[in-house]
């Protein structure tokens, strides 16, 4: 149990689309970061830490931060870097926060992968050894992770593109979102695989974009401009990397992450004590297993969870309510956006996809396709 | 959006990486990839703490956190854990269709990736039916062999 919670102060994304010429890679991440300041009503200067989240192969530049460090708000002042998903961002920022050392922290991270190309990028990251020369990326480890998945579950492929119509319908009404058309399960599954099971139409399409939070100490956050909204507890895990386990990835690092942050949150029943969740459906079967992962659902209910529209706006516990990342496709940055997302239903400030009431909310991160790192976060706002 | 520029084709300005590596297999890999080449056998480390035999073999059981210790021969045959049948295109892959699965070979502990050949691919449901999970493989070594993973893939047992 954390005696001490981080608030969130702000926070900001820039406009999605496919590709941004306007603006150099530097000058996305200066649009974020002054935006997530704007949204606070702080200055530079208010600042005490700078956290990033980005990739260097991703980014087409080694050590990228070097060069996004100052347009992310960091001249003079502290600042690092991780080269995890975008959600680690905002876990070094609240543990940077709680060391006691920084009052505030800018949590910040972009994804610009229209520049490069992104599959061919992704085989970069599996062993060169027993890996690399066997035809693998992201999509084709996720297919494969998916088919593991479907062996006790039955009705896997007839909920993957119900979930995707879910959220593409969900993200056709929010004004953040990248996809905007909504789509029918039919639709889904009549589209081409494109590495069994996974169909064309279950792996979204990628937009460039930056997305930044403002984050205070307990005793900063009183005294913000906004009312602030509560990390009540955080977590993160990492499972197997492919080659050591039996089945190439269960989840093992949700799982772990969830434990972590439950236990920090004081959650013993999520389905019942969370009012939405924002998680990571790079594909749909991530979303799925993110149900039972996450205790939304029991082991092996994650299908049903969908199909009987408790993850669906009005269910039980509607899951990506903006659209998630079926909708808005930030490679490696998603998880931030999740966290954005959950921070502004819980500040009422989601607008079109603005659920009722709600009081306590998840955000999930996971590197993007084999998901082998996972980080989670309830938020409250009161 | 670009505040004081004039409206413009965007500027594109190329760039390229084409950086070469040496990455150095390691004693325990080497002796994989030479039995491999030389005695067309598939070999595993065991754990001597939890005796999982990890295959591809590994130094160390990330586990217990301890050592590997003896080598054990497993396989050919296996079980199919998880596979994909890839029919897209994609930069730096092979021209699709193709197969790949993670198949525990039997007497290893964890599962290894590796094309599987033989399967007729035209109907991607009646393929996966033949795939599916716990459906056994049989591991064919190549000939010649290079000492590299792609010395040997799988076909339906």
């Amino acid at each position: 149990m954390v005696s001490q919670r981080v608030g969130i102060l702000g926070g900001a994304q820039t406009a999605l689309v496919g590709r941004r010429d306007d603006v150099r890679l530097e000058e996305l991440v200066f649009e974020a970061a002054r935006a997530a300041l704007a949204d606070a009503g702080m200055v530079r200067d208010e600042l005490d830490t700078i956290v990033m989240a980005g990739a260097d192969q991703m980014d087409g530049r080694s050590i990228s931060s070097m060069m996004a460090a100052c347009p992310a708000g960091a001249y003079l002042k502290d600042e690092i870097r991780t080269t995890v998903e975008g959600s680690y961002a905002a876990v070094l920022a609240c543990l940077r926060i709680l060391s006691g050392e920084f009052e505030t922290a800018l949590a910040i991270t972009w994804s610009k992968t229209s520049e490069g190309p992104y599959d061919l990028i992704s085989t970069l990251s599996y062993d060169p050894f027993y890996h690399r020369p066997l035809a693998f990326n992201d999509v084709v480890e996720a297919a494969a992770v998916a088919s593991s998945y479907a062996g006790p579950r039955g009705d896997l492929a007839e909920a993957a593109p119900v979930v995707v119509a879910k959220n593409r319908g969900n993200g056709a009404a929010n004004p953040r979102a990248f996809l905007r058309e909504a789509i029918t399960p039919e639709a889904v599954s009549s589209s081409r695989y494109v590495a069994y099971p996974i169909r064309r139409a279950e792996v979204p399409q990628a937009c460039d974009g930056a997305v930044a939070l403002v984050l205070g100490s307990q005793r900063r956050a009183l005294r913000s401009a906004r009312p602030p909204v509560w990390i009540q507890g955080f977590g993160w895990g990492t499972g197997d990397y492919g080659v050591g386990a039996k089945v190439p990835a269960e989840f093992g690092g949700l799982r772990a992450a969830a434990a972590m942050a439950y236990a920090r949150a004081g959650i013993r029943d999520p389905g019942r004590e969370l009012d939405f969740a924002e998680v990571f459906d790079g594909t749909p079967y991530h979303e799925i297993l993110a149900y039972e992962a996450l205790g939304l659902a029991a082991a092996g209910g994650g299908p049903a969870f969908a199909l009987d529209g408790s993850s669906a706006r009005g269910g039980a516990c509607p899951v990506n309510p903006s659209g998630g990342v079926q909708s808005a496709n930030l490679r490696f940055a998603s998880g931030l956006s999740r966290i954005l997302e959950a921070y502004l239903q819980l500040s009422h400030r989601a607008g079109p996809v603005q659920l009722a009431a709600p009081a306590q909310g998840l955000a999930h991160g996971a590197t993007t396709y084999p998901a082998q790192s996972h980080a989670v976060f309830v938020m409250r706002n009161s | 959006m670009s505040d004081g520029a004039p409206a413009g084709q965007p500027l594109i300005h190329p760039g390229q990486w084409n950086i070469h590596y040496d990455y150095a297999v390691g004693d325990t890999a080497r002796q994989f990839f030479t039995d491999l080449r030389d005695h067309a056998r598939i070999m595993g480390r065991r754990c001597p703490g939890c005796q999982a035999v990890l295959v591809p073999p590994r130094a160390y059981c990330e586990r217990c956190f301890v050592k590997t210790t003896d080598w054990v021969e497993v396989g050919p045959l296996g079980t199919i854990e998880a596979f994909t049948i890839v029919y897209e295109p994609f930069d730096g892959l092979p021209r699709p269709p193709y197969v790949v699965a993670y198949v525990t070979l039997d007497g290893a502990s964890t599962a290894m990736a590796n094309f599987v050949t033989g399967v007729d691919l035209s109907v991607p449901a009646a393929a996966a039916q033949r795939l599916a999970l716990g459906n056994r493989v049989e591991a064919v070594f190549a000939d010649p062999r290079e000492g590299l993973i792609t010395d040997f893939h799988f076909r339906l047992a």
